[in-house]
């Protein structure tokens, strides 16, 4: 299977290339992207053909599925292009900045026949699938509350553009563990409250601090950090952690919480070193199994969209300041 | 030699009534207990003297009174204490509403009395340590505070705190400690909004909040409560421009005691803290240091009036799910009326 990689603007383009080079049977064929430098340097790292015109690679009629890591506005010119070139697309969260581009977006693959994959690699980590099993079991009884936290650091580049991300940290890290607790607990999130703000990256047009409040259908009470809130000395880039809290007890996961301690001298002074395989690996697996078997991919376009309705509901929210129904408060 | 009364002989009545005692200018003259065998317990041990009758006891010669009975109960003994002129220490919360709070505040006044609450975290040495770090500004602007404290739910004897109409639960017990804490950090809060199992069958068993506070400075911050978890622990991080402080309760216990059982299961390990003064030493230590050179509490009873305002809003943020909002640091009234009147 030939596949292409539209544009290494987002970091996670490179844990993707090493990980299609790690399937059977697999082939990076292609990467564009528009800066020439970068395109240069991917190409010399991860090998295919290099193009700087995005609409040169869907032309080859080889080329079966692409993994999109564009900056988060330019997501849905891409993949409703792939689409419409019968490519299969895994795009990166948040699938876009806007309801109407995300519906465009399912609604464009769903057309051409395309599957559809939202970029959610925690949904295969692990200590996530575990906690998933162990919920479902019983374990804590019945689920009542959630405290998640998905801190980082700032990434700095068009992650503090608002024209090319679509907002700051809350629209960086809210999906993962939106997705979660839809996937976890089977429900919706039906009410968003947030507190946003940006003090710790003063100089920036987006936000760096928020702390989000989620209601679900099913009644349970969840909060979660979504912050660029780990200076950048932190030994790591962030984290994800879930804790629920039961009527019979209290599960508590790490979902990158499998390291090394590495102390060095000479080089950044205390780093950690995750020696677990994470969630990149299976859901990349997980894509290219759904386009050889026909299957529905694990992680749908739609599931995309509604962890992104999370995040713009946070954001009318705190302009709001007052909790808001999800996604209603989007619609008209 | 200051001599005392401490009134209610549970286990805080016990705790602070120790404390007293190991202090080696104040004697603890009377313990009162409706329960003339628990009175007897700690008098005995202490030396005291023991009586059912709260009167005999604040009138017994003493020159202050540790509150320490029910919540519910607190007005009743430090409006007592303060019409016959002793000074008042009383346990946190300072009380179940913000009028017995009030009326506390206003009538050690008018007798002309000092009265401080026990918001004891301000004398624990990490909370301390904390603090000094934020006023060192080398965290640069404060953005994002993350605090937690959690524990198992109290034991079925001491009943009272089951009922949220007497103890307002676990957010107004066990919480008003953090928030306490953050005003003493940041100031005056702007607005609360609180998620939790307060009006569900789950209170007390597995009473858990989810509060924010944004405070008058922009701060914005998330505090946990539980009554839902199998041990004890306290952590706090806060988040500047330019770094982070953090105290991670459960990795700094410094004593640890492994007890193998007969299968590993069985098992039991034990974490303890260790300082060469308990908090609450300290804490006594401070009210009689400031009694004798008549300089302010660090918290004096308004203090612990503002502290409950914040427990009671986020009370009320769970009931009507909004959020409440505080105009000059201070809760309206009408924001946090309780359908069902506390006890």
């Amino acid at each position: 299977m030939k596949v292409g990689i539209i544009s290494f603007a987002h970091g996670h383009a490179n844990g993707n290339a090493r990980c299609l080079a790690q399937l059977p049977d697999v082939e990076l064929a292609a990467i564009a992207d528009c800066d020439e430098a970068r395109l240069a340097d991917a190409v010399d790292r991860f090998g295919g053909d290099a193009y700087t015109d995005y609409r040169d690679l869907l032309a080859r009629s080889d080329i079966e599925a692409v993994l999109v890591t564009s900056p988060n506005a330019e997501h849905a010119e891409h993949v409703i292009a792939a689409a419409k070139s019968k490519k299969h697309v895994l795009c990166e969260k948040p699938i876009a900045t806007t309801r109407a581009d995300g519906m465009a977006m399912v609604a464009a693959c769903r057309e051409h026949g395309v599957k559809f994959q939202t970029a959610f690699p925690v949904r295969f980590s692990a200590p996530a699938v575990a906690l998933r099993r162990m919920v479902r079991e019983g374990a804590i009884g019945t689920p009542l509350a959630v405290k998640a936290t998905n801190p980082g650091s700032y990434p700095g580049g068009w992650f503090g553009d608002p024209e090319l991300a679509g907002g700051g940290a809350v629209m960086d890290h809210t999906v993962h563990v939106a997705d979660l607790l839809r996937w976890i607990f089977e429900a919706e999130i039906t009410r968003v409250y947030a507190e946003i703000d940006t003090r710790l990256h003063s100089e920036l047009p987006v936000d760096d601090v928020a702390t989000v409040m989620l209601t679900l259908s099913n009644g349970l009470i969840v909060s979660l950090d979504p912050s660029w809130s780990r200076p950048k000395t932190w030994p790591t880039w962030g984290g994800l952690t879930m804790e629920v809290i039961g009527d019979r007890g209290v599960i508590s996961m790490d979902a990158f919480g499998q390291n090394l301690h590495l102390v060095e001298d000479r080089g950044p002074s205390h780093v950690f070193v995750p020696w677990t395989e994470g969630g990149d690996l299976p859901m990349i697996r997980g894509f290219v199994d759904a386009i050889r078997n026909d299957t529905d991919p694990p992680v749908t376009g739609e599931d995309g969209l509604r962890a992104m309705e999370v995040a713009l509901c946070a954001y009318e929210s705190a302009k709001r300041r007052e909790p808001v129904a999800c996604p209603d408060v989007l619609i008209g | 030699m200051t001599r005392v009364a401490v009134i209610g002989a549970g286990v805080m009545g016990a705790v602070q009534a120790r404390a007293c005692a190991e202090l080696p200018d104040v004697t603890v003259a009377w313990i009162a207990d409706q329960d003339m065998a628990r009175a007897e317990a700690v008098a005995g041990e202490l030396g005291a003297r023991a009586t059912t009758d709260n009167l005999t006891a604040i009138t017994g010669d003493v020159d202050a009174v540790i509150v320490t009975v029910p919540t519910p109960f607190h007005r009743t003994v430090t409006e007592l204490a303060a019409a016959h002129g002793k000074h008042v220490f009383c346990e946190k919360p300072i009380a179940r509403t913000l009028d017995d709070a009030e009326a506390m505040v206003a009538a050690c006044e008018r007798a002309g009395v000092r009265f401080m609450v026990g918001h004891v975290c301000r004398f624990f040495p990490e909370f301390v340590k904390i603090r000094d770090v934020l006023q060192t500004g080398t965290l640069g602007q404060i953005g994002l505070v993350r605090a937690s404290r959690v524990s198992a739910h109290p034991p079925a004897e001491r009943g009272w705190f089951a009922s949220l109409a007497a103890s307002g639960g676990m957010i107004v017990d066990l919480m008003i400690h953090d928030f306490d804490t953050l005003r003493w950090y940041f100031g005056d809060v702007e607005r609360v909004f609180a998620h939790g199992l307060s009006y569900t069958p789950y209170q007390p068993t597995s009473d858990y909040a989810l509060v924010v506070l944004r405070f008058a400075n922009g701060v914005i911050a998330h505090v946990e409560g539980s009554w839902a978890h199998g041990s004890w622990r306290t952590a706090m991080e806060i988040v500047g421009e330019h770094g982070i402080v953090r105290h991670a309760g459960d990795g700094t216990a410094p004593i640890q005691v492994e007890r193998p059982g007969p299968t590993v299961q069985e098992s039991v390990v034990a974490r303890y803290a260790a300082a060469n003064e308990s908090p609450y030493q300290t804490e006594l230590r401070h009210f009689f240091a400031r009694l004798a050179d008549g300089t302010p509490f660090e918290t004096e009873g308004r203090e612990g009036v503002r502290a409950l305002e914040i427990a009671l809003a986020a009370l009320a943020s769970v009931r009507t799910g909004r959020p409440i909002q505080f105009v000059d640091g201070r809760v309206r009234p009408d924001e946090i009326r309780e359908e069902v009147p506390a006890a």
